[in-house]
């Protein structure tokens, strides 16, 4: 497809004419509202399924509730991850400046769902197994998925020149996206050997339907949650990036 | 230009370069004894231990002797003004560049992969495993050049670049890592190896597809 | 014909030209003007292709170059601030490897003769980090001859670091280039009579 036959495939998709930071900015504040409004709407519900509602685990007693905060992590660490290699390569491929910002606002949330689905992993392993940490498949890739993310993020603060930035951190994205999913086989295989049939951390006990309805809820909440705080970012981002382009001044 | 004369054009002209830089590549040749050579001191010299630790140490060490050496791909054609010289030939420069992690590899890490078995058997490695060792090692050090080249050319000029080059990479050398000493503890275990080095091909073969385009694509941006 | 159309461009957060339009048509020259840092450089570097304008388009008949890929590159004879050379290879050798590479034949002896040219004969064997500024200056100077079917040839400061006869020469082959019919974009500080006029583009 030619660069202008994209152009007018998004013009129908109605995102063109908020595809100019310009036109985008305000138009972001608004969207955070939304959600931020949205995250709750979720989060409450799933909070109170998954800490009042839940039935106790005969196996794991009241710790396991944490899986309602570490697996909805998890889950939005892996779909951020996809999500921002989109938009830096749509911002690589049709050398727009908005797509690139967007995955620049996205990073630290997904760096931080990540950290928060490791940080969890840990806490549920402790009583559960006895240690901090275990080198159980899922955990070790959340690890690696971090290192991803920090990568991006270094990448992008040590060029100077931010389109050149965008372009480069975009490449990292990309590769970074084939390989996820290649790590992930190979640490499953790795700790398969290594560990022989031994319970992954994050095989829950069998699934109740409230426990299930409850990580759902939890999970779009997050989804909600990064979408706004990623629209604050970018806000931020167009300020810092646009700042000589004279139309912030109004 | 046939894209044989270029890759072979290119090969020579990177064996002279070479040729004039042998102290460099005689410096990364025993960083990776040396790093070998750390482990009996942090783990003890028992031969049990140090035959299990042995497949890994060395792979890790080769890795981090690859890693080191990233910077000479392309950074030299970079400063010089070179690489300009090459997007301008004409040429394709996915083929340039093929034909320099080639050489890259051929020059710096292959002396690696040939020494290699000989550093296993100081871990109390069997020789038939030590081999196996070496084809592992065979089979994944180009993956390894081809993954980091993209690194390399990502992170040219950039300050902390060798910092941030290995920051960027390693996560990504996971999966060969994982599969080459995988192939060394099974053949030391006296198990199958078939299946590592039909993941380990299959590696190679994934990233000569795919890593030379990234790497072009990020060498046209440094240049911008 | 070379068109530059409506092109702008930032560098970091810095605007440097905006809405910059010139052509130049077979056996003309530009000469591209301005103070340290406004640009200049940036601009050649957008006519080699190597970056792209926030807007605006180079074209050469009439395409867009970056339509064009390869086949305009092919076209494009560089020289820029660095001279390609690899410090520990003599000049011969370094002539030999970046031809090799740019597809572009030469013998041994086609090369030692551009670079006798440059009065460079008592150089051949020396290791080019031991050459003067100068001297490496007219050994990237012999490979820009030696490649000079290509038409468009674009110089950045390429007078820089020569002495009197050596500058006296560039310029004989300069003028020799446009009065063949051949495209000229230099820029630089100093006092250059070439045979034809050249245009002149002033970056504020």
């Amino acid at each position: 497809m030619t660069r202008l036959q994209t152009l007018h495939l998004l013009h129908f998709m109605r995102f063109w004419k908020y595809s100019t930071p310009q036109n985008f900015y305000p138009a972001a504040k608004k969207i955070a509202a939304v959600f931020f409004v949205l995250a709750l709407c979720f989060g409450i519900p799933g909070l109170y399924i998954g800490f009042f509602v839940a039935p106790t685990d005969h196996q794991q007693g009241e710790a396991y509730r944490i899986i309602f905060i570490h697996v909805p992590a998890a889950w939005m660490s892996m779909f951020i991850y996809v999500v921002m290699a989109f938009w830096a390569a749509v911002g690589l491929i049709l050398n727009t400046r908005l797509s690139s910002m967007l995955a620049q606002a996205l990073a630290p949330t997904g760096a931080l769902m990540t950290f928060l689905a490791l940080w969890t992993g840990a806490f549920w392993g402790r009583p559960t197994w006895g240690t901090w940490w275990v080198w159980d498949a899922r955990l070790t890739s959340e690890l690696v998925l971090l290192f991803l993310y920090v990568g991006f993020m270094a990448l992008r603060a040590s060029i100077e020149d931010p389109r050149r930035a965008d372009k480069a951190s975009a490449i990292l994205a990309i590769v970074g996206v084939v390989n996820v999913p290649i790590i992930y086989f190979s640490v499953k295989w790795w700790n398969t050997l290594h560990q022989g049939a031994s319970v992954s951390l994050t095989k829950a006990p069998s699934m109740a339907s409230d426990m299930l309805l409850g990580m759902l809820l939890m999970a779009l909440s997050f989804w909600m949650y990064s979408i706004a705080v990623s629209m604050l970012r970018v806000r931020k981002i167009i300020r810092d990036r646009e700042r000589n382009s004279g139309w912030l001044n109004n | 230009m046939s894209s044989r004369s270029l890759f072979l054009a290119v090969l020579l002209r990177e064996f002279k370069i070479s040729l004039t830089q042998k102290t460099d590549i005689a410096t990364i040749f025993f960083f990776f004894l040396i790093v070998a050579s750390l482990f009996p001191f942090a783990v003890g010299p028992d031969t049990g231990s140090l035959r299990t630790v042995g497949p890994g140490v060395v792979w890790v060490a080769a890795l981090l002797s690859s890693l080191l050496a990233l910077h000479r791909m392309f950074e030299g054609d970079f400063i010089d003004g070179s690489l300009e010289q090459f997007l301008l030939s004409g040429e394709p420069l996915v083929l340039i560049v093929v034909s320099k992690i080639f050489a890259h590899w051929l020059f710096t890490t292959l002396p690696i992969v040939i020494l290699s078995p000989f550093v296993g058997m100081q871990f109390g490695i069997s020789s038939e495993a030590s081999w196996i060792m070496a084809l592992t090692l065979l089979i994944g050090t180009p993956v390894l050049s081809l993954i980091g080249s993209v690194g390399a050319a990502l992170t040219l000029g950039v300050r902390s670049g060798a910092a941030l080059t290995a920051l960027l990479i390693l996560p990504l050398y996971i999966p060969v890592l994982i599969f080459g000493v995988g192939g060394t503890v099974a053949a030391l275990q006296g198990v199958e190896t078939t299946g590592h080095f039909s993941i380990l091909l299959a590696l190679l073969c994934l990233s000569l597809a795919l890593c030379p385009l990234a790497t072009s694509a990020a060498l046209k941006i440094a240049l911008e | 014909m070379l068109e530059l159309k409506s092109v702008t461009t930032t560098r970091g957060y810095k605007k440097l030209f905006e809405d910059l339009n010139f052509s130049l048509e077979e056996g003309e020259a530009l000469l591209v003007n301005g103070v340290n840092g406004s640009g200049k450089t940036t601009l050649l570097r957008i006519l080699c292709g190597f970056s792209r304008p926030d807007a605006g388009e180079v074209q050469w008949a009439n395409k867009d170059i970056r339509a064009l890929g390869h086949d305009y590159s092919r076209l494009v004879n560089y020289l820029g601030h660095f001279d390609a050379l690899k410090g520990n290879l003599t000049a011969e050798e370094n002539l030999i490897a970046s031809l090799s590479v740019m597809g572009i034949d030469s013998d041994v002896a086609t090369i030692r003769e551009a670079l006798c040219k440059q009065d460079l004969h008592s150089k051949l064997s020396v290791p080019v980090s031991r050459l003067s500024a100068g001297q490496r200056k007219r050994v990237a100077l012999a490979r820009l001859r030696i490649s000079r079917e290509r038409p468009i040839w674009i110089l950045d400061e390429p007078f820089v670091s020569l002495d009197k006869s050596s500058t006296e020469l560039l310029s004989a082959a300069l003028s020799e280039h446009v009065s063949n019919g051949g495209f000229l974009i230099y820029t630089t500080h100093q006092e250059i009579g070439l045979d034809v006029r050249p245009k002149i583009l002033t970056i504020n």
